[in-house]
């Protein structure tokens, strides 16, 4: 075996220089505090999130009824105006 | 504790937490391992390994014993290293330097791409880089095998399940790595 081979051998008996490794205490704490992690972020039940859904949901139909009364009524209203302005300017007109 | 797989399901299905401690327990070190040996980076395989720990927390009901629990979460650390490899690696270079870098059988070892790895002291590190440089010019499925069987020390089985593939193809995934392996370090030696 020459010079180059033997370089190339040592490069490649990796595990005779790539030891295994302990994880440290502080990802050991990570690890066991995944479950308490994960339950806090649960913690909002599934039914207050939907209520909560509901309830926009719910503002927002209310809304757009109330934009679609006002216009209807918007639109009367015009045509109130309109007739009343009449009425006042043949008034103004006979005098 | 030591539990067979058989009696891990039972447990996870009565007391969750319990269970998940004792898996804790018994595979950090494996699993910090096996993301040290595809990350070769301390940070990073922290980061990842509490990753996997979360994935098999969330997934411990969908465990069924199909697999064994050991393959089951050998498979889930090499595929989180795997994400955050190719995450990785989007974000630091563009398209056309990886092709140029793959067809390059000349490649340089690159001390400066973030070598921290924890098992290798300082005498043999450049040896690691030297190895580890001429790892990352293999496919993704052949460097997989590589870390897996001779780094890892995991059986041709494990590391076949884990990939998802047949023991064959795994022999001969390890079979062409070793000769390019052999091929790339002797061109560098050349150059040497």
């Amino acid at each position: 075996m020459n010079e180059k081979e033997r370089r190339i051998e040592s490069v490649l008996a990796s595990e005779s220089y790539i030891k295994k490794v302990d994880p440290s205490d502080q990802l050991m704490k990570r690890l066991y505090a995944i479950p308490f992690n994960i339950q806090k972020i649960k913690k909002v039940p599934i039914r207050v999130v939907w209520s909560f859904a509901a309830g926009i949901a719910l503002l927002i139909a209310l809304n757009i009824f109330s934009v679609r009364n006002s216009t209807v009524l918007n639109k009367q209203n015009g045509l109130q105006e309109t007739q009343l302005s009449d009425t006042y300017f043949s008034y103004l007109k006979q005098l | 504790m030591e539990l067979d797989d058989k009696s891990f399901i039972e447990l996870a299905k009565r007391d969750k937490n319990r269970a998940y401690s004792i898996l804790v327990k018994e595979y950090s070190s494996k699993v910090y391992n096996t993301c040290v040996n595809m990350l070769r980076n301390s940070e990073d395989a922290e980061d990842v390994t509490q990753d996997v720990f979360t994935t098999v927390y969330l997934s411990l009901d969908k465990f069924k014993g199909n697999s064994k629990l050991s393959t089951w979460i050998y498979s889930i650390s090499i595929n989180k290293s795997k994400e955050f490899l190719r995450s990785k690696t989007r974000k630091k270079r563009f398209g056309i330097f990886t092709l140029l870098e793959k067809e390059d059988s000349h490649f340089v070892p690159r001390s400066a791409i973030n070598f921290n790895h924890p098992g290798v002291v300082l005498e043999d590190k450049e040896r690691a880089e030297i190895l580890f440089s001429a790892i990352d010019q293999l496919s993704e499925n052949q460097r997989l095998a590589y870390i897996a069987h001779k780094i890892d020390g995991r059986s041709y089985q494990e590391v076949a399940e884990a990939l998802n593939l047949s023991v064959s193809s795994v022999e001969s995934l390890m079979f062409r790595a070793k000769k390019r392996l052999k091929e790339l370090l002797s061109n560098y030696y050349n150059e040497d």
